[in-house]
This record gives C-alpha cells, sequence and structure tokens, in this order.
C-alpha cells in the first residue's frame, strides 16, 4: 500500500531546502535536488516503515483529499523491503508446497503419464528408462513452477500483498501481530530520523 | 529515487501527464490515485531536470526485488518457452543427452543414485519409486531454482530498458482509457 507524501522545495543560493507541506517544523538542506529528496524520502520513510502510525497513515490519506495534489510527492510504501522480502520467501515456501502436492496429485490420479506398467517392480533393464522419464518429470516440474510463480509474481502477489496490508492498517490486533513476527525483527536496523509530533485530528 | 513529472490543472486532483497524451480531469479520488498508482509503477521512467512552472513531481523509489513488469515481459516467454519445450520434449521423448548441461546430469546422477540405493532394501516399485525421486529432487531444484531466480532478475532485471519502455507506453498505452484534452 502506497501513500502519497506532500513536500515543498524551496531552491536557495547554496541548495535546495526541502520541507514536508503538514509540518513545518521539520525541514532539511541539500546540494542537489535529488539529493534533498533522498533526504525527505529516507526520513519520512522510516519513519512510517518502522512505526507504522496508523493516526498518521489515515491523515496522509485526509490530507491528500482534503489538498489535492498541488504541491510534489513523495511515494512511499507501508511495508519494508525487508518485510516484504519475509512475506516472499513465505509465500514462495508456500508455493512451493502446494505445487509440489499439485503435481503429485496429478501424478496419483493419472499415472499413466509417468509409465504405462505401473505397479511392476524396478529391474535393472528399466534404470535407463526411469531414468530418462523422471529426468523430463523433474524438467517439467521445474519449468512448470518456474512458471506459475512468474504468474504469481505478476498476479497474485500484488493482490496478496495488498490484502494483507489493507487487512493490518483495518485491524489493530493484526497490526500487533505483524508487529511482533514480522515488523520489529525486519525494521531492527532501520535507522529512524524523523517523527511527527503534529496533531493528526 | 525516479521522478515523475505531471501537469496539474487547476482542480486538485486533475491531472495530466504530457509525455504519455492522458489527461486525468474531475476524477474520483480513489480513482485518480489508482491512476497515479499505476502511472508511477514504472521503474524506469527518470526525468532529471528541474520541473517547470505549475508542474508537479512524483518521486518513486526505485523497486528493490525488480518485480515490476519490466521483469515479467523479460522472462515470461522465457518460463513459457521452457514449459514448452518440456512438454515438447515429454511428448516425442527426444534423446536427452544433447539437452542438458553436465551440471544437472551429474546431479541428477547423485541424486537418482541415492534412490536406487533405498529401492534396493525396500523394493519399491516402479511408480513409487519415481514419484519419491521427482519429489524428493523436485523440492530440492526448487529450493536452488527460486533463489536463482530472485537473483537473475535482481541482476538482469534492468537491462532490456528499450523493450520494456516500447511494450509499456506503446503497446500497454493502447489499452489506458485516457480522457479528452480539454483545450
Amino acid at each position: 500500500m502506497a501513500y502519497f507524501v506532500p513536500i515543498e522545495i524551496d531552491k536557495r543560493e547554496n541548495g535546495f531546502t526541502g520541507r514536508f507541506s503538514f509540518d513545518p517544523s521539520f525541514s532539511c538542506t541539500a546540494d542537489t535536488r535529488d539529493a534533498l529528496v533522498k533526504k525527505l524520502f529516507v526520513a519520512i520513510n522510516s519513519f512510517v516503515q518502522k512505526q507504522k502510525p496508523l493516526e498518521f497513515l489515515s491523515y496522509l490519506e485526509h490530507h491528500l483529499k482534503e489538498n489535492g495534489i498541488k504541491s510534489h510527492q513523495l511515494r512511499i510504501e507501508l511495508l519494508s523491503v525487508n518485510e516484504r522480502m519475509i512475506l516472499l520467501g513465505l509465500l514462495a515456501l508456500k508455493s512451493i508446497v502446494f505445487y509440489l502436492l499439485f503435481v503429485a496429485a496429478i501424478l496419483f490420479l493419472f499415472p499413466s503419464l509417468l509409465t504405462s506398467d505401473t505397479g511392476s517392480g524396478m529391474s535393472m533393464d528399466l534404470i535407463p528408462q526411469f531414468r530418462a522419464q523422471a529426468l523430463l518429470v523433474e524438467y517439467c516440474i521445474v519449468s512448470g513452477f518456474v512458471l506459475w510463480f512468474l504468474l504469481f509474481l505478476r498476479f497474485g502477489y500484488p493482490v496478496i500483498l495488498r490484502a494483507y496490508e489493507g487487512a493490518i492498517v483495518s485491524s489493530k490486533s493484526l497490526m500487533r501481530i505483524h508487529m511482533l513476527f514480522i515488523g520489529r525483527p525486519a525494521n531492527l536496523f532501520l535507522s529512524q530520523s524523523y517523527v511527527f509530533r503534529g496533531s493528526t485530528s | 529515487m525516479n521522478e515523475i513529472r505531471f501537469d496539474s490543472d487547476a482542480s486538485g486532483l486533475s491531472l495530466k501527464c504530457k509525455e504519455k497524451g492522458l489527461r486525468f480531469s474531475n476524477l474520483p479520488f480513489e480513482d485518480a490515485k489508482d491512476r497515479m498508482q499505476s502511472l508511477v509503477y514504472s521503474q524506469y521512467r527518470t526525468r532529471k531536470e528541474p520541473v517547470g512552472e505549475g508542474g508537479v513531481s512524483i518521486f518513486v523509489e526505485n523497486d528493490p526485488f525488480c518485480l515490476s513488469f519490466t521483469s515479467m515481459i523479460t522472462y515470461f516467454p522465457v518460463s513459457v518457452y521452457l514449459t514448452l519445450l518440456a512438454v515438447y520434449f515429454c511428448l516425442f521423448n527426444l534423446p536427452l543427452q544433447f539437452q542438458y548441461p553436465d551440471m544437472i546430469q551429474v546431479y541428477l546422477n547423485v541424486l537418482s543414485g541415492v534412490v536406487f540405493s533405498v529401492e534396493t532394501k525396500f523394493s519399491l516399485s516402479y511408480f513409487s519409486m519415481l514419484m519419491f525421486w521427482m519429489l524428493s529432487s523436485g523440492f530440492i531444484t526448487l529450493l536452488i531454482v527460486s533463489p536463482l531466480y530472485v537473483v537473475l532478475m535482481r541482476v538482469f532485471g534492468v537491462m532490456p530498458v528499450l523493450v520494456y519502455r516500447f511494450l509499456y507506453y506503446k503497446v500497454l498505452g493502447l489499452f489506458v482509457r485516457t480522457e479528452p484534452s480539454q483545450s
């Protein structure tokens, strides 16, 4: 889930000065415009991703809805890179298990896909045939998984991620669980340089 | 950081992007936000020059996973090709020794050797042994392949920029609903 943070950039004689539109108390300077944007982004991004302040996020939504898009915006994500990596890893592991179960079920239901002499004992004469067929099955499994994993990454993963983010934003108990098991360990080394001290009402 | 430039209208939620020929006017808030999300999804749309008078910019962080549409467009045909190739081999049972690198062959030999030794003890049937071999080696291979795939996307995902820009802006741009320009 992405949020848009309004910023204001002023050009001065010795560089650029920037601040958040909703918080005049915070400002930073830099030599170049890119460096300034990067500083502002790091400040607000680390604050949101580490703290996940729900009131502040709803305030951001309300601010954007009220004022429109009149100034420059920073696009920040609710979940940090580490959190998304953990979620993606969990989903990938689950995908592998389910995919193997699916393949096993298909092969169990249709054993003729593998061999015509199902149930016969293994013998040395069958080893070359077995290895050839096993190689093909293995190749099918791996390439099939890559295909489905791609489709999942393109179409399934964003939907799941968005639903998950919506769930943790709308439920405080889910947010607590997420912060306990994923959020805090993932963002342990994320340095935070900005705290919003204004009123969100 | 990537910068996407918009030229804003007088009304707050109206946006137009001159380079893409898009103009969104009088949109509901959620709709405008969704369209902004889709527009800023591009990670290669970089603008370095200062924004002119009256324009607004949206600054977007680079996609850390390279899981954007670029990678999908690049690697999706590859995986489709691999799958079709595998189906073709299964159907027509072509000679295998010319199709696989030595590393895979060695790896498969080791795994199959383990299973063969198990088979002599328990006298598994042909089918059950094949199932066991497939599941065990398949699981190990997938554990290797899936992280490798992410690494490959991370490394090579930035290469096909031109293909991506053409496909995304020219081909897919045809399907984006645009508002008629207001003069």
